[in-house]
């Protein structure tokens, strides 16, 4: 057993999961104007449903996270060159014009033409995927023939280094499922304020309820696939489609270079001392041994032992 | 069964993990375990109990922290003893015992309790008698022989040399052989609570029992014992005390999590708990 060990629980992961989700909201707008052609956008995005589980393979699973795209409203603009049509003169004098044909200017709006196009919380992405964590000891090549505490003061100690290592990924660029489900779930809602609003409050519920659990029928129905590919993918590890294995390969290229955490190796537990008219006393420092995220279906647990 | 079957986040540290860093910082630090004269700073193994050093460590990093001389009472000053002080040995045993034997009075360790051992060497150097003869002789040349008449008039005599500055010590000839060493070694027992005063909830030590090992006459060690135990649980614990109260860590924009002691109950009967070799600390921790 470690000498060291901290185990969080799945259920604590998972609370903390679902504060971040519930409160992760991010929103931009802008636009861009190509002279005849412009668009203006607002996007945001909220997380919405997923879960985390904890695997006993040593991996953490994320589960159907869907990305809520609220708002997305996308205003394409068209902007007509201005056309004028009279102006002529049809009864001209030495003096100038006495009469003239009546003006007319067409498209002098910029744009002329807008189609705002509201698709907030309509289009949803999903992505579930399976990451783990792996540590790595780093030799570093700077300290040859240097003692630890030379390492220390020079800042090229070895360390330890976690990585995140990812395992299958499924991302729905659009989730067909979900997005259709909240179009019924929009139609419905229309349906029942519109054409059932004469009925009484508890009578337009129950129409809500009933049609509610068949848009959710709908989109369990649209999801089977999806639910297919991501059970597979965990059963056996890998992605699949062309799409997710890039994502996973590009991922796993990026994860194995860039380590998320660092721990000095040995760890400095005391700092550099200067004592009146003497040496400069050295940092005392602690081999870490063997530190290891592990992770088994009811906790993630996170261990070192202390060398001497 | 998972750690954390009854609470959020299980911490464990064991007994192992706080005697290695403590051997770290012996043999790092030496000169916070050696205290000693300029005799032993410069030959540090003439001190009773060898410095054992990390590999490597700098030869100018210190091995004995200096001290000043031990007066030769009655000598004003003048003379002085070289002496060493070292720590030997500091380690602590978690419940059930396996780090070193405890004295007959304080074994067996009880369940949640954890046990000190410390080990203080004190050294000498005394020196041989041909060369106290010499410096008794050259310390007989400096002393006047009392005068009854100086006595008698004592207090209304003016006398310029008590306002000289005490002449600096001499310290007294160091001879390997007559270095004088002992050591002592104390054992505590103590176990670790949650107590809820007024200053609220703190996590305190208590000491259960404490035992000075052979020292002679029975008298001495008893006085001993008395004294360290009444100084530890009236000066030093009630300052080792620390705040368990709640505590919030935020997390950025998202929220916070309260971090907290997990109550006590029937599956968590003690927090801290000493058990099985380790120190254990069960936690509740709530995101909002």
């Amino acid at each position: 057993m470690a000498d060291v060990e901290i185990a969080l629980s799945e259920s604590t992961v998972q609370q903390v999961f679902r504060v971040l989700r519930g409160k992760l909201r991010e929103q931009a707008s802008g636009s861009v104007d190509l002279v005849h052609f412009s668009i203006d956008w607002t996007v945001g995005i909220r997380l919405e449903k997923g879960r985390i589980d904890f695997q006993s393979n040593n991996t953490v699973l994320l589960k159907e996270l869907d990305i809520v795209y609220d708002p997305l409203v996308v205003t394409p603009g068209l902007n007509i060159p201005k056309v004028c049509v009279g102006g002529n003169c049809i009864l001209p004098s030495p003096f100038g014009c006495i009469i003239r044909l009546p003006r007319y200017c067409f498209f002098e709006a910029d744009p002329d033409l807008k189609v705002p196009l509201d698709l907030s919380g309509l289009i949803r992405s999903e992505i579930s995927g399976t990451c783990g964590i792996r540590t790595e000891h780093f030799d570093d090549p700077g300290n040859a023939g240097m003692s630890v505490w030379q390492a220390h003061a020079q800042g090229v100690p070895d360390k330890w280094r976690f990585f995140l290592n990812p395992g299958w990924l499924d991302i729905d660029l659009i989730d067909i499922a979900d997005t259709v489900g909240a179009l019924l779930d929009k139609l419905i809602a229309a349906v029942v304020d519109t054409i059932l609003g004469w009925l009484p409050d508890w009578a337009q519920d129950l129409v809500e309820a009933i049609l509610g659990s068949f848009a959710d029928l709908i989109r369990d129905i649209l999801d089977i696939g999806d639910d297919i590919e991501e059970w597979l993918s965990n059963l056996l590890g890998i992605s699949i489609g062309l799409f997710d294995l890039a994502v996973q390969l590009v991922l796993q290229h990026f994860a194995k270079k860039t380590p998320i955490f660092e721990l000095e190796n040995p760890y400095p537990i005391m700092p550099a001392e200067a004592m009146s008219g003497g040496p400069v006393l050295v940092p005392v420092l602690v081999p870490v041994v063997d530190p290891k995220v592990v992770v088994t279906d009811p906790e993630l647990t996170i261990s070192a032992s202390i060398g001497v | 069964m998972a750690a954390t079957d009854f609470c959020s986040i299980h911490t464990s540290v064991s007994e192992g993990a706080f005697n290695k860093l403590i051997l770290n910082v012996r043999r790092q630090r030496p000169s916070l375990f050696n205290y000693g004269t300029a005799a032993f700073v410069g030959e540090p193994e003439l001190l009773c109990e060898v410095v054992e050093v990390a590999p490597g460590l700098p030869i100018s990093q210190p091995r004995v922290a200096l001290q000043p001389l031990l007066p030769v009472p009655g000598t004003g000053g003048t003379w002085g003893f070289e002496y060493c002080a070292q720590l030997a040995d500091l380690r602590i045993d978690f419940h059930p015992g396996s780090q070193f034997t405890l004295p007959r009075e304080l074994d067996p360790l009880r369940p949640q309790q954890f046990a000190l051992k410390i080990e203080v060497c004190l050294g000498l150097a005394c020196p041989g008698k041909e060369y106290l003869d010499k410096i008794a002789e050259i310390v007989e040349g400096t002393v006047r022989p009392a005068d009854p008449r100086d006595t008698l008039g004592a207090f209304d005599k003016f006398r310029p040399e008590d306002d000289r500055p005490p002449p600096r010590a001499r310290p007294l000839p160091v001879h390997r052989e007559n270095i004088k060493c002992f050591c002592l070694s104390l054992f505590a027992t103590g176990t670790v609570a949650v107590k809820d005063d007024a200053f609220g909830k703190r996590l305190s030590l208590a000491l259960d029992g404490l035992e000075l090992v052979d020292i002679r006459p029975e008298g001495l060690e008893a006085i001993l014992e008395c004294l360290i135990e009444a100084t530890v649980r009236l000066s030093l614990l009630p300052r080792l005390k620390v705040a368990v109260d709640d505590l919030i860590f935020g997390l950025g924009k998202f929220g916070q999590l309260v971090v907290g002691l997990t109550p006590t109950s029937g599956n968590v009967p003690f927090n801290p708990s000493i058990a099985n070799d380790r120190v254990a600390v069960f936690i509740d921790a709530v995101a909002s």
